[in-house]
């Protein structure tokens, strides 16, 4: 029961996303879902992939993502409208939960003290899938200077028109 | 802008779509495509002028959002058929999302409306970039999905597409524009062939290419921009009567090579007994041929009051590097009619 509690907080961080009227409680909302959306993973097993999403995406591109939209956000923003979007969230959850009725009969098993299946797994992404994890940097680096190229623009002053 | 970036940003486009051709695992076919779309938006959006940035935008959040799809129907597949590969699209779920996925990169209709606005946006040789390099990798991956499940999408996108494609250039003055809804045509025409015998579409859509690349090469020569300044280019005459016949074959006329696009569909329906859909495609490009007509018409069968030193244009001086490139293209327009027999390998 309480596993789905946490898909359900999951759910109330994805609806602060897209229904919130500032910038700033969508980022929250992201805060909120992927921290949920860890925990979910945690419960499950797969506790690499976890902290592995929780530093890289809390860490990395949600501080990004924050400072960028705070760069950009209106100057008098209507604030928040966090009523309707826990009603929308509420309602939402009990469509569901009157539709798909069944599941909450049955048991879902926690395997929190189980061997961590996701490092089989992890372990292939280095050694078969070696060229795969090569690919995908040298992508990266091709993002990061496209990333530079169009925000430096032709001439070295920051953040242009893009 | 820096001379090393651009060579950069284009190698990394070419080794995008590369990346997609060449590997049977979904995840290369993801990353090349987002590769692609990401290399160019440097190079589409350098100018910083407010139509070119608003176009890049616009197409970076379409193709974005339809490679994120592909990832999720690629995801869906793995999970239905635990296999990474192409070739095991088993479920029509998982084959459904991909194609779709793949009809919004292509600007099939009806998830066309992006793609007349980001033409309309960029210069010319961008244009070329837009409209003819990055559709090989979605319709490579089409074409190859096409072998292995058929489903009637494809048909009735190809049907949209070429009515659309008609209808939508009718009433337009910008030639980016026109040359937008013409692509859309065509590339119903070539698709709808993917339903019955997927090799053939790779042959007519190379011709496809091959033409239309000449055709905006000709216009970034001239700077041919819009209707008004068609008459009063200054390319120099042969490039004016080559483009009339290239137009012409984008058309579909029978003595010129864009007659193979046309022509062997139309084979290709019949031979498989679907008639059905015959009207539909020659309404569309009938519809179509009216504005390559009007290009052409207002090209070089029309002459404004001038002065008569101004009819005939002696100056090469700025036709330099793509001169070359349009003089060996054309000839395809030209006598393409005579690799028609190709087709017969693939009966």
């Amino acid at each position: 029961m309480v596993f789905y509690l946490f898909m359900l907080l999951l759910l109330l961080g994805s609806t602060l996303v897209f229904y919130s009227l500032s910038p700033y409680y969508a980022a929250l909302g992201l805060m909120i879902s992927s921290l949920f959306g860890c925990v979910v993973l945690t419960s499950l097993g797969l506790t690499f992939l976890a902290l592995l999403l929780l530093l890289i995406y809390m860490g990395g591109m949600l501080v990004v993502f924050v400072y960028s939209s705070a760069l950009s956000a209106d100057r008098y923003p209507m604030v928040s409208n966090l009523g309707e979007v826990v009603l929308l969230f509420l309602l939402l959850s009990f469509w569901v939960l009157f539709i798909f009725e069944d599941f909450l009969e049955s048991s879902t098993l926690f395997n929190l003290l189980s061997p961590l299946n996701d490092l089989s797994s992890l372990s292939v992404l280095y050694d078969y899938g070696g060229a795969y994890l090569l690919v995908g940097g040298l992508a990266l680096l091709v993002v990061l200077i496209v990333a530079l190229v169009v925000s430096y623009g032709s001439s070295l002053l920051a953040l242009r028109a893009l | 802008m820096n001379r090393l970036v651009n060579a950069f940003l284009l190698t990394s486009l070419i080794a995008g779509t590369s990346l997609v051709i060449f590997s049977n695992h979904w995840f290369p076919i993801w990353l090349g495509l987002e590769l692609s779309t990401l290399s160019i938006i440097p190079l589409l959006s350098y100018t910083s002028q407010s139509r070119s940035v608003e176009a890049t935008l616009k197409y970076f959040l379409v193709q974005a959002f339809s490679a994120a799809l592909l990832l999720n129907g690629a995801v869906l597949n793995l999970w239905i058929s635990n296999s990474w590969d192409v070739n095991s699209i088993t479920s029509p779920i998982s084959y459904f999302i991909i194609t779709a996925a793949l009809i919004i990169k292509l600007g099939l209709a009806p998830c066309h409306f992006w793609f007349p606005d980001v033409l309309s946006g960029l210069p010319f040789l961008s244009t070329i970039i837009i409209a003819c390099w990055q559709k090989i990798a979605p319709m490579f991956l089409l074409l190859s999905l096409s072998n292995l499940v058929s489903s009637e999408i494809i048909i009735v996108c190809s049907i949209l597409s070429v009515l659309v494609g008609g209808w939508g250039g009718l009433n337009q003055i910008s030639v980016r524009k026109i040359l937008a809804y013409s692509s859309i045509g065509h590339l119903g025409w070539i698709t709808c062939v993917a339903f019955f015998i997927p090799e053939v579409s790779y042959l007519l859509f190379l011709f496809y290419i091959l033409n239309n690349t000449a055709i905006l090469l000709i216009c970034h020569n001239g700077s041919l921009y819009y209707l008004s300044s068609l008459s009063k280019s200054n390319v120099i005459p042969i490039t004016a009567i080559l483009f009339s016949i290239a137009l012409l074959s984008l058309g579909g006329l029978p003595p010129l090579g864009g007659f193979i696009n046309k022509v062997i569909p139309l084979i290709v329906f019949s031979l498989n007994g679907n008639n059905f859909i015959i009207p539909f495609f020659l309404i569309g490009s009938l519809i179509s041929l009216f504005f390559y007509i009007r290009i052409v018409f207002n090209t070089s069968l029309t002459l404004f009051p001038q002065h008569s030193l101004n009819i005939v244009s002696f100056r090469t001086g700025n036709s330099s590097l793509s001169q070359p490139i349009i003089s060996t293209l054309i000839p395809i327009t030209i006598w393409g009619l005579l690799l028609l027999p190709i087709f017969f390998l693939f009966i």
